[in-house]
């Protein structure tokens, strides 16, 4: 089926694309069904196309592209619902914001991971309960300190 | 709004599953105890008020502003 979107013009996509997120995004919840687009092939950026409004879509990154160390421990309550097993294919991203004008004062959110079962297509913004994570984490910033802690641990 | 005056160790239930006890008061600073359901999410207003605003301005880029990709530090695990 064909997918109209304002930022990527009619895509082809098939049924089976669509990740449904059964509560929405933290305070986005009008939008449940999306796909996921990647920017290009050989980059770390992603972006989750809303199947419902053309308009709306996220930049997404893949969190260890820039923080190798980065970990996600999910709540039972989490995991329950998205029906995660320690084996079930799961993917992991994270939001991104660009400050305008200004790219690499880029950030992504550590604290809010989107999580997706991605054998059974849904997916879940969860909130981390740790202490190392926020929500504004410079991309360039901790490229640096990742390559350093990868480097001192080898 | 509803409104509820609770004195220390007092609580309110919220349907029949959640409480919120109050637990101590000291100054301005109150804490709470909540007692809800594993499925039922609880957090800061902040960290969810912040959390909102990450997303909106992940909803507001353009593929031109994503920067292109530097050096890779290690592949996706």
């Amino acid at each position: 089926m064909e997918l109209e979107t304002t930022r990527f013009g009619t895509i082809r996509i098939e049924a089976d694309d669509i990740i449904t997120f059964e509560d929405g995004l933290v305070g986005l919840s009008r939008y449940r069904r999306f796909v996921l687009i990647r920017h290009d092939n050989e980059g770390p950026f992603w972006w989750l196309q809303s199947a419902e409004e053309p308009s709306f879509a996220m930049l997404l990154i893949d969190p260890w592209y820039f923080c190798a160390d980065y970990e996600v421990v999910l709540s039972d309550a989490d995991a329950e619902r998205l029906q995660l097993r320690e084996e079930t294919p799961k993917a992991v991203l994270t939001t991104v914001s660009i400050p305008s004008g200004n790219p690499h004062a880029m950030t992504a959110n550590l604290l809010a991971p989107l999580v997706i079962n991605t054998e059974l297509r849904i997916g879940r913004q969860v909130i981390l309960d740790d202490e190392r994570y926020h929500t504004r984490h410079p991309i360039l910033q901790e490229m640096w300190r990742s390559m350093q802690a990868v480097e001192a641990a080898s | 709004m509803l409104v509820l005056t609770r004195k220390v160790n007092q609580s309110i239930m919220i349907g029949d599953e959640i409480e919120v006890i109050v637990l101590e008061v000291r100054g301005e600073q109150v804490r709470l105890g909540i007692k809800a359901p594993r499925t039922v999410t609880v957090h800061r207003r902040e960290i969810y008020d912040a959390i909102q605003r990450e997303n909106l301005m992940a909803a507001q880029a353009q593929p031109e502003d994503v920067p292109a990709p530097a050096k890779k530090v290690r592949s996706a695990s």
